[in-house]
């Protein structure tokens, strides 16, 4: 863990993810503050909320999570391979110490940083926009057959805080996706296009997009939510197992 | 029946009136609370949908403008769109956005580069999904 902590951040590569990360959210603060010139209410000024025209930001950071979060540390099996180092970690503390480490690692080092962005952003949103009145309609829109809807807009803060902290979850959970694929296919040619593939695949699905599951103040009521929550965690959770199970199987010496 | 129908006096004063309507009302209504339909397919990546250009006659920003949605085909219940007007030179926003839940209207001011200028609807969707869905309702660009 230490190990794969230090070399997230010795690495070049992965710091300007880092960053990239980080900047993405203030820069969707920036158009919001020159599209709403009067000042947008704080809560809807938050980055997941997407109240900057067109959602550039939002498709920059969240279509291609895993690409970023493969450059981030999760990759850092590929380069184990490509080194010989897992071979000589496994021979040292077992196979099965070596391969949890890289899945907690490739959990929680996309899941901080996501964290670390997204919560930045919200503080800023509330310092930027601290005086803002202006809203869309989406917080005086009256919608009472929408539950969740109207939660939100009785506790706007507190959903903004439960969908970062989920957002930092699927980061997370984006991180396994690259690690599994990369240790069924340890090879850079094939892990980024098919962990980007299969991750595009759940962006687009009509009825369950991942980005349901990401985005506040949205049409979509708890069945619609829940149900893609599951679905999209079902499925890359399953994803990790296999990948697991299969390595663990193998035989690497 | 007919001929004498063809031939009345009466049928003949309501067709002159109905032709000296339909010339002299369209340019003095659209100052007034009309109806104008559009019918979009909204896509992603600001890819946004416009309809034709309306000159806005008035010099009041709190004139409001109006924005409804009849149907849509969004997946998920009653479904939201992001509306706006444009403004036809510098193609900037003349409004600021209305997130226009569907089966509803909403009326709002503009901001003043609207006034005097010609003004065309656009949309989005309010949702950073890959969805392509088609929306469908009327608009004014003033309503007083």
């Amino acid at each position: 863990m230490k190990s794969n902590i230090l070399r997230f951040c010795k690495d070049k590569k992965s710091i300007s993810i880092f960053w990239f990360i980080i900047l993405l959210p203030c820069l969707d603060l920036v158009l919001v503050k020159a599209q709403w010139e009067l000042g947008l209410n704080p809560n809807l000024s938050f980055v997941l909320a997407g109240m900057s025209a067109g959602h550039i930001p939002q498709i920059l950071l969240f279509w291609f999570l895993p690409i970023y979060t493969l450059i981030l540390c999760s990759d850092s099996y590929i380069q184990d391979v490509k080194t010989g180092v897992n071979n000589l970690i496994i021979s040292r503390k077992g196979k099965r110490a070596y391969l949890l480490n890289n899945f907690y690692s490739s959990f929680l080092i996309p899941f901080l940083v996501m964290f670390i962005a997204l919560l930045i952003n919200l503080i800023l949103a509330w310092i930027v926009n601290s005086n803002g009145h202006e809203s869309s309609g989406l917080l005086e829109m009256r919608n009472p057959k929408n539950e969740l809807f109207s939660f939100s807009q009785q506790h706007p803060l507190l959903i903004n805080v439960i969908f970062l902290i989920n957002v930092s979850f699927f980061t997370g959970l984006a991180g396994l996706l690259g690690l599994s694929i990369s240790m069924i296919f340890p090879d850079r040619k094939y892990t980024y296009p098919l962990a980007f593939f299969i991750w595009f695949i759940l962006v687009a699905l009509p009825n369950h997009t991942i980005t349901m599951v990401m985005q506040p103040f949205t049409e979509y009521d708890y069945n619609y939510v829940i149900s893609s929550w599951l679905f999209n965690f079902i499925i890359l959770f399953i994803i990790t197992i296999v990948a697991y199970i299969y390595k663990e199987k193998t035989d690497e010496l | 029946m007919l001929k004498k129908l063809k031939n009345s006096k009466g049928l003949q004063i309501a067709l002159a009136a109905g032709i000296l309507g339909a010339v002299i009302i369209p340019s003095s209504v659209s100052a007034s609370d009309d109806e104008y339909g559009y019918y979009f397919t909204i896509k992603t990546l600001q890819k946004n949908s416009y309809t034709a250009y309306k000159f806005r006659q008035t010099d009041d920003t709190n004139n409001p403008w109006k924005v409804g949605m009849t149907y849509s085909n969004e997946p998920g219940g009653k479904t939201i769109t992001r509306f706006w007007m444009t403004e036809s030179n510098t193609k900037s926003r003349a409004t600021k956005s209305v997130d226009v839940l569907e089966g509803y209207e909403y009326y709002n001011p503009t901001y003043k580069i609207a006034n005097k200028h010609d003004v065309a609807l656009t949309a989005e969707n309010n949702n950073y999904n890959t969805n392509t869905y088609i929306a469908e309702g009327y608009w004014d660009e003033e309503t007083r």
